[in-house]
């Protein structure tokens, strides 16, 4: 299945030495050597295939594939940040939904309890406190924008 | 071993997306311009006779440059980045064969050597060795190639496909055989 020449061969052909350009006594192993005659054959066969090929070969010129692999490069990265805000934007809008769902919840939560409350407060103000406290809150709620706006002017 | 790692399909892709996510400084241009004026043709020259599709073989080596680019290894020596090239190169065209099932890398019967315009240039110019290597397995095509077109040695080809130096001796005595075997009945 192989051969101590084997690559002594491979080498020879590989270089474009096969069989005109080498040393005598390989080509003469190779002669009495089935394993190497085989293999130098294939390995004649596909140099040549790959001289062929080679020689049709038409490629742009590196500073082209330079260029576009570097305004590629840019290309990616610049979808890749922008796939990174997307995903930050999508996220806040959903924190902003969350939180404005949460508030409205809360919201008709508290309602919900002052329907319970509040007639109570207001039935016991009609019947002890009504008009005293009426007063007190009708002069809190005039004072205090006044008072707050000395205090504020001042500073 | 970022060598070690570019070996491998699965790894490649992790090497590309870490790459991408950290941002490491690539190969200049400098060295990139040379290595691609060292590698192109031997590459092109692999891609076309390994699809067997000129036009196929074009974008998969722009494809190759810019993966390779992309992967920003550092090598140990020429040979490690040439071999680190071919592997991605074998990767791109794997990728593009299961993208074009139907098109690449199935043996083309040879009724169907007239056919449209891009089959007339597949075909075109093609010779007994490539016909005769359409029978074989895409991956014994691609290690014949390597070890007999591109002088890889076994180790070479073992880091190429991921796999062991030992079994890559079997492996290319079993599709030498075949392909003698093709040929001979080709010629007789």
């Amino acid at each position: 299945m192989s051969c101590a020449r084997e690559n002594e061969l491979l080498e020879t052909v590989s270089a474009g030495r096969w069989p005109d350009g080498c040393d005598e006594e390989l080509r003469a192993h190779a002669a009495s050597c089935e394993h190497c005659r085989e293999l130098a054959a294939m390995a004649a066969l596909f140099h040549a295939e790959m001289q062929d090929a080679m020689r049709d070969a038409q490629l742009p010129s590196s500073g082209l594939v330079w260029w576009r692999a570097q305004r590629r490069a840019r290309a990616e990265a610049a979808r890749t940040a922008s796939r990174a805000i997307t995903l930050v934007q999508a996220a806040s809008v959903a924190g902003a939904i969350a939180f404005a769902l949460m508030i409205i919840g809360g919201v008709s939560v508290m309602s919900e309890s002052w329907r319970t409350w509040l007639p109570r407060i207001s039935e016991a103000f009609s019947t002890t406190w009504s008009l005293p406290l009426t007063i007190a809150l009708a002069v809190f709620l005039t004072l205090t924008p006044v008072a707050l706006y000395f205090v504020l002017a001042e500073d | 071993m970022r060598i070690e790692a570019i070996m491998s399909d699965a790894t490649l892709s992790e090497l590309e997306a870490s790459n991408a996510e950290q941002a490491l400084p690539l190969m200049d241009e400098d060295t990139f311009r040379r290595f691609y004026e060292r590698t192109s043709r031997g590459l092109w020259a692999y891609l076309s006779r390994m699809t067997g599709d000129r036009q196929l073989a074009d974008d998969l080596v722009q494809e190759t440059y810019y993966r390779f680019y992309r992967a920003g290894a550092s090598y140990e020596s020429e040979t490690h980045r040439r071999n680190a090239l071919f592997c991605i190169a074998t990767n791109v065209m794997r990728d593009a064969a299961r993208r074009r099932r139907h098109a690449e890398l199935v043996p083309l019967p040879e009724h169907d050597l007239t056919g449209d315009e891009r089959t007339a240039s597949r075909v075109e110019g093609r010779t007994d060795l490539s016909r005769a290597m359409e029978h074989l397995k895409p991956m014994q095509r691609q290690m014949l190639w390597l070890a007999y077109a591109q002088g890889a040695s076994h180790h070479e080809i073992a880091e190429i496909f991921g796999l062991k130096s030992a079994s890559i001796k079997l492996l290319l005595f079993r599709a030498r055989r075949k392909l003698a075997g093709l040929l001979q009945r080709r010629a007789s």
